[in-house]
């Protein structure tokens, strides 16, 4: 239709300014001519009569640009702004609502990193965490602020604390949540560890205005009897003396006494005499658990499993100081025994062990967490032996036998406790627990909890965190072709070539966003509903978590590739609607072969490294071997399919022979990585370290040449340089629309799933820890020590 | 005998509106219809039917899309919308009563 290419510039000459409209009024007008002078020539004219005569029936082309303008200048200004519009939002948009779900995503490990380190937030993802703390703090009243954080004005959290109190003088928790933080790191832990007087003052002081306040609780007089004790003198191991203490595996350890020889005679009858009060007092409870509880009332509801993991953070750094306390306690006592019984003192020695047996069973009847119960049943343990060390020293052999009987008793109660559960059941609960709870399982026999909520909660939390690598993915992709598409522009800008922002209309969009980003995910969706999709056991089982990245893996995989080739399809046909340069046909079983390999192998390779421990060759030097060449063949994979898809924009019919030949370059310089590695590596004799050192380095000269090959293959003169730039130019808006969509879609849909899951969890406990006991063997070991009974042959269930 | 560009402009937008609620057409396609069906009397400047075509499109009355023709060339059919098919029945009815009013003057009916 070259021959008509005059009249047809001149009769859309005003439409200039959108070069896509006018290529497709070009393309029509030009059929319009083609056909009429058709119907001439069949007529009996000749081929340059009958195109004059059609275009003489079309009419004045000027009069005819005119007109077409009138007739389009609004939809043009619509486009133009359409256009505008969508660059300016959609891309800064998904970028938006991409690092929303990055921040939400990235605060939750920040809680893990900060679970055992406590005090304020820090590390590599602190900001996250701050961020997320600073939330909760906006949606908090003034004084569910002052419960949950103290004194925010105060520049300490001791002080922070001090402020609580302050502002509630006559409330028990409050004084003791302050004692508490006083004993801790946070407060006065080192001067405490280094006697300062100071401190030691301080702390006194607030014991005995707590002994005020709440006159039945002997945890005043526990804590003081530590703090003189520990005044009194220093321990030492003595290998002289020593009871038979039974593992679990029945051999039998020589466990030997502290003892010591007080040099503060003040400090001693002080320590002694808070003791003595100590055991005469009806209950014994620091509360830190229901400060713990209390507080957490002042959070707002928990939304993520981030939110909940937060209060079990919070839960773990208020435990310790007050156990470490009474452990201090019962060994200074116990060494205080031993002491009276060398000096034949037998009564006040005895005396003294039945004071901590009635000061531990206070301590033990109010324990509702795992380490308040394991501390007093150590404390337990150290009675029982102490005995034995007493009557051996007062010389009764009988009632040393008699002791380290007790003794034996209890250590296999204690095994027959520990042992109790099923192995192959508690592994299987093990599996479905998840991570959290998968670690405490083991530690807390009889454990029987909702783990499915926790299981759920956890994937829900790991779906985020992959919608979020996806989103970051179509972003960067979207930002590159954007970018390459405007350095095109502005290169090509005066030439024919000049790239062509193409709109393929709301149909095909909405079918490049439904089968290239919605399809993959909601098959994701029913994949992990099925039962091969392995959400029966938890994150933390190897199997599950290798089935869970290899799902993630295929899922990128997919939404990358078919937003990639049904976008440019839907480009290409339109292309060649308005006939813009028409390239070869794709070689679909081709490509589809491709993209089907790039899927798998990406799943492979997400997967392969989790399975390894599963199947017993995480070792194995093969299993590294097929490892790194599963990851290899997987950049190998992407790298064909990339340059495939760089020479068939470039309109080259030869594709696979062009990839061939990059991929070739590709694997010389790979080649080229593992002779340079041979020779520089000083482990020259051949070993395994060497070999995997080999294929290491092999691995990144993998990478490093299928870059090159395609960098190489890009560079290749093509034929349709204008085609190959619109393609790039254009797929900016459809990968951002992608990002757009499943950020705004997927992103709110795993929110209300977690949140279901957390509120499943928080109906059952608001801190989860207060479960350890009641929902465990746990409680009946408690019953055994608060009673001084035997542990019953079979636990209720 | 053609009629004058007065009487066809007026005529056309009714004219290609109740072509198309037969069946979707290519621009070239409804030239020839309309030559055809009068004999050439509304034969018009074939280059004057697009700036039609496109003007009805952006009121929605049309819509278009590419498809081969029976030649096996793409074409760009135009088809009637919903809103385009009550138009054209309303046009109809108003060149009746036109037309009518016209004949009782001119013709004496």
């Amino acid at each position: 239709m070259a021959r008509f290419d005059d009249v047809l510039d001149r009769a859309t000459r005003r439409l200039r300014v959108d070069r896509e409209l006018r290529l497709e009024v070009r393309r029509e007008l030009a059929a319009h001519l083609d056909d009429t002078a058709a119907e001439y020539r069949s007529a009996g004219y000749g081929p340059r009569a009958a195109d004059a005569e059609a275009v003489k029936a079309l009419g004045d082309a000027e009069e005819l640009s005119e007109k077409l303008w009138v007739a389009n200048r609004f939809r043009v200004r619509l486009r133009a702004a359409a256009w505008w519009g969508a660059r300016a939002t959609l891309l800064p948009a998904a970028i938006g609502l991409t690092l929303m779900y990055l921040i939400a995503g990235w605060s939750t490990p920040a809680m893990y990193s900060t679970f055992d380190a406590g005090g304020p937030v820090s590390g590599p993802f602190g900001w996250a965490a701050q961020r997320f703390v600073d939330r909760l703090k906006s949606q908090m009243t003034a004084d569910q602020r002052l419960i949950f954080y103290g004194d925010e004005s105060a520049t300490t959290h001791l002080e922070a604390q001090r402020g609580l109190r302050d502002a509630h003088p006559d409330e028990p928790l409050y004084q003791l949540n302050y004692i508490g933080v006083m004993l801790s790191h946070q407060g006065l832990a080192e001067q405490m560890e280094d006697r300062n007087p100071d401190a030691i003052k301080a702390v006194l002081h607030e014991l005995d205005r707590g002994r005020k306040l709440d006159p039945d609780n002997g945890i005043y007089d526990m804590l003081e009897a530590a703090i003189w004790l520990r005044e009194a003198g220093a321990l030492v191991e003595d290998e002289s003396r020593s009871v038979m203490r039974l593992r679990r595996d029945g051999e039998r350890d020589e466990s030997h006494p502290f003892v010591w020889t007080p040099e503060d005679d003040a400090a001693l009858a002080r320590g002694l005499a808070a003791f003595a009060a100590a055991a005469d007092k009806p209950h014994l409870s620091a509360h830190r658990l229901d400060m713990l509880l209390h507080r957490v009332e002042q959070l707002p509801p928990a939304r993520s499993l981030r939110d909940y993991v937060f209060r079990i953070g919070e839960g773990v750094q208020m435990l310790l100081p007050t156990l470490t306390y009474q452990r201090v306690m019962a060994r200074r006592v116990a060494a205080e025994a031993i002491r009276r019984a060398d000096a034949g003192d037998r009564d006040g020695a005895l005396a003294l062990l039945d004071q901590l047996r009635a000061v531990n069973q206070r301590a033990a009847a109010g324990a509702r967490t795992l380490i308040g119960l394991v501390v007093a049943d150590s404390i337990r343990m150290l009675e029982l032996e102490t005995r034995a060390h007493v009557h051996e020293a007062l010389g009764d052999d009988d009632a040393a036998a008699r002791a380290q009987a007790d003794v034996d008793d209890h250590a296999r109660q204690k095994t027959a406790f520990w042992s109790r559960d099923d192995p192959q059941e508690t592994y299987e609960i093990e599996r479905r627990a998840g991570m959290l709870l998968g670690v405490l399982m083991p530690a807390i026999p009889g454990y029987r909890v909702d783990v499915e909520a926790f299981r759920m909660a956890e994937y829900a939390m790991f779906d985020r965190l992959a919608l979020g690598v996806l989103l970051v993915m179509l972003i960067g992709l979207a930002l590159t072709t954007s970018t390459a598409g405007l350095w095109l522009t502005w290169r090509r800008r005066a030439d024919g070539d000049r790239p062509v922002l193409l709109w393929v209309g709301w149909r095909r969009y909405a079918a490049v966003l439904g089968l290239g980003a919605a399809a993959p995910v909601l098959l994701f969706v029913v994949w992990t509903v099925l039962p091969w999709g392995g959400r029966s056991y938890g994150l933390n089982d190897n199997v599950a978590l290798g089935s869970a990245l290899a799902a993630y893996g295929a899922v990128w995989a997919a939404t990358l590739v078919l937003i990639w080739l049904i976008g440019t399809a839907a480009l290409q046909r339109r292309a060649a609607e308005i006939g813009f340069a028409a390239l070869p046909p794709r070689q679909w079983t081709r490509v589809l072969t491709l993209t089907a390999i790039i899927i798998g192998l990406t799943a492979a390779g997400a997967a392969a490294r989790s399975i390894g421990p599963t199947l017993g060759v995480a070792e194995e030097m093969w299993w590294s071997v097929l490892v790194i060449a599963v990851k290899a063949a997987t950049v190998l994979a992407w790298g064909l399919f990339i340059m495939d898809e760089i020479t068939w924009l470039k309109g080259r019919s030869d594709a696979f022979a062009l990839a061939g030949r990059a991929a070739s370059r590709g694997l010389g310089v790979a080649a080229g990585f593992i002779v340079v590695g041979a020779v520089v590596t000083p482990i020259m004799a051949p070993s395994v370290d060497w070999a995997v050192f080999i294929l290491a380095i092999a691995g990144v000269g993998v990478v490093v040449g299928a870059g090159l090959g395609v960098l190489w293959s890009a560079r290749q003169p093509g034929g349709s340089g204008a085609f190959a730039g619109s393609v790039v130019r254009s797929m900016g808006p459809v990968l951002a629309g992608a990002a757009l969509l499943l950020a705004a879609t997927a992103g709110p849909a795993l929110d209300r799933v977690e949140r279901a899951w957390v509120e499943r969890i928080a109906a059952r406990s608001p801190a989860w820890i207060d479960m350890e006991v009641e929902q465990s063997n746990g409680r009946v070991l408690r019953d055994v020590l608060r009673q001084d009974a035997a542990i019953p042959p079979r636990l209720p269930r | 005998m053609t009629a004058s560009n007065e009487l066809i402009r007026g005529a056309v937008a009714p004219v290609v509106l109740a072509l198309l609620s037969e069946r979707e057409m290519y621009g070239y396609e409804i030239v020839k219809v309309v030559n055809a069906r009068t004999d050439g009397v509304l034969a018009f400047k074939e280059g004057t039917l697009y700036p039609l075509l496109h003007k009805l499109e952006q009121q929605r009355l049309i819509k278009s899309r590419w498809r081969d023709a029976p030649s096996g060339k793409p074409r760009k059919y135009y088809a009637l919308t919903g809103k385009g098919a009550v138009e054209a029945k309303r046009r109809r009815e108003e060149w009746g009563r036109v037309s009518s009013a016209v004949n009782t003057i001119l013709c004496g009916a």
